[in-house]
């Protein structure tokens, strides 16, 4: 998920994010390579799942600045430490091209095989409200996330373009993240629009910096994708825990509007593609912050997904 | 020029190429705070509601800027509050420089008022940390800091700053930034191989090697 950005989601094969919650083509062809050039890569266990079996016939040639990343998780054919930019750029001077006209016939299927995973079933679902924020943005456009379901939907969906637009916790995973992360990247571009993609769980934590993002007039738009419950940590428990929704959902009366207004914020509800296309079109006219509370189904999954200390054997799309 | 402490840092923020920092005021930052204020056609201070909140806006900002963020917090409950924040940026390897009061130096360790042993809570979440218990250290620390946070693997900086010495004087003097440390150059670049028969070999020969793997790898497909 952390080298989201890094390569335009245009370029030509992009398979996007391979993890836990990767992209279905990309995990599977992750598991399928020979050869697999880890660059600037820590190999958490989000990202390998089960240490044995990641990507079995691959051998990884492991780039990094930092010696001790090399071996630390996953055993690296070849380590080489340094700056990736150095290196990249001297080892490229020492390769000719290369065709590989079989192995991308099979990512293209793989890709095909993707789509059918998607089920259309006319909700408003969370894959349909990132790509509806996507035609409002462009390439420059910074988006934060705070921690969750949300987070993860973003990372799948969202086509990142340019490096440095993409503000989420990976390692720690801290929820309340968001609003803190989109007021420092706006600001540094010298108050530069930027979304925020959130969930009523993380933006429940630090609401109160609303205050920081009015009073230094930021064009902010804030989507709290709203399932009135920890989606997340309920999806594990639907699926681990046999439906024990331990203190997942939240009996809250929360209302984000009167809130965002409360901090001097314009705010909207969507619960449908119509309504957020109105809210979006007036968010993004407007110059200073604005929160849009978008009503999301409690039992919506985040999908594929590959469970704790499973395989690509184990990955579940449906 | 003979300066305090507390000018000395907003100076060399400001030598460093800090036009904004983050932070939130406390009762042992205050003269901090007195010289932002004095210099805000200098350096631009945001305040946010929470430090935690302050925190998490320096690493946004270092993450969309490619520069080290700054947060600025007062010691105690402000130090604490930004642990979270330096946690993430720790784990996410943001380069950061945090820099909190404390209680001055004969009142250390006397469970004085918003009094915490800020280094050792931070110590596992910081790339590095200070506490500057000689006002000739406090700029060459905060230059150091910098580099650290910026150079090899990025990551938080923690810097402790108890109050007499932002009340001290000593000499400054103006000192350009150091680029970013350069970790290698290609003849330098360190390459480990797992492979058993590995022969001693100049580094231009190892990237050979590598590139032949490479190429070897991709033209079997």
């Amino acid at each position: 998920m952390m080298g989201l950005s890094a390569v335009s989601s245009d370029t030509p094969y992009y398979l996007g994010m391979t993890g836990m919650h990767g992209r279905y083509a990309s995990s599977k062809a992750k598991s399928a390579a020979d050869l697999i050039l880890a660059i600037g890569v820590r190999f958490s266990d989000r990202a390998t799942g089960n240490k044995e079996k990641y990507s079995p016939n691959a051998k990884i040639i492991h780039i990094d600045i930092d010696p001790a990343e090399i071996d630390k998780n996953i055993s690296a054919y070849v380590g080489v430490i340094g700056d990736i930019k150095e290196i990249l750029t001297r080892l490229i001077q020492k390769l000719t091209p290369q065709s590989h006209s079989e192995w991308l016939k099979e990512v293209e299927q793989l890709k095909e095989e993707e789509k059918t995973h998607d089920s259309e079933d006319g909700r408003f679902k969370p894959k349909t409200i990132i790509e509806t924020i996507q035609n409002y943005t462009d390439e420059n456009t910074m988006i934060a996330t705070d921690v969750g379901q949300h987070q993860m939907w973003t990372a799948q969906f969202y086509r990142f373009r340019k490096p440095r637009t993409f503000m989420t916790s990976g390692g720690l995973g801290t929820m309340g993240f968001g609003m803190g992360a989109a007021i420092g990247s706006s600001i540094s571009k010298g108050g530069k629009r930027t979304v925020l993609i959130t969930g009523d769980g993380s933006f429940g934590m630090n609401l109160n910096e609303l205050a920081t993002a009015v009073s230094n007039e930021l064009p902010l738009v804030i989507v709290v994708m709203n399932n009135g419950t920890l989606g997340m940590v309920r999806q594990w428990q639907t699926l681990f825990f046999d439906k024990r929704y331990s203190s997942t959902t939240l009996n809250r009366k929360t209302d984000f509007v009167k809130i965002a207004q409360g901090f001097g914020a314009d705010a909207f509800r969507a619960e449908t593609t119509e309504e957020l296309n109105n809210a979006l079109v007036k968010a993004f006219a407007c110059n200073t912050p604005v929160l849009i509370d978008c009503k999301v189904n409690m039992d919506e999954f985040v999908l594929p997904m590959i469970p704790p200390g499973g395989s690509i054997e184990n990955i579940i799309v449906r | 020029m003979k300066l305090t402490g507390a000018q000395i840092i907003v100076e060399t923020l400001i030598e460093q190429g800090c036009d904004i920092v983050f932070g939130y005021p406390g009762g042992f930052v205050l003269n901090i705070y007195d010289e932002l204020y004095k210099n805000s056609n200098r350096i631009h201070h945001i305040i946010s509601a929470h430090e935690q909140g302050a925190a998490h806006a320096a690493d946004g900002y270092a993450r969309a800027s490619g520069k080290v963020g700054v947060v600025i917090a007062t010691s105690g409950p402000g130090a604490t509050n930004l642990v979270t924040g330096i946690a993430t940026a720790y784990l996410d390897s943001t380069p950061l420089v945090a820099i909190t009061g404390n209680v001055p130096l004969p009142m250390l360790g006397r469970d004085s008022f918003q009094e915490v042993d800020t280094m050792g809570i931070t110590m596992p979440v910081t790339k590095h940390n200070y506490i500057v218990k000689d006002i000739n250290e406090l700029a060459p620390i905060i230059r150091e800091a910098f580099i650290i946070a910026k150079s090899g693997r990025p990551g938080p900086v923690l810097i402790d700053i108890p109050k007499d010495i932002q009340l001290q004087v000593c000499s400054y003097k103006k000192q350009n930034p150091v680029k970013k440390k350069e970790i290698v150059t290609p003849d330098e670049s360190e390459i480990r191989k797992n492979r058993p028969n590995t022969s001693s070999a100049q580094n231009d020969l190892i990237f050979t090697v590598v590139a032949a793997l490479l190429f070897q790898r991709l033209a079997k497909r």
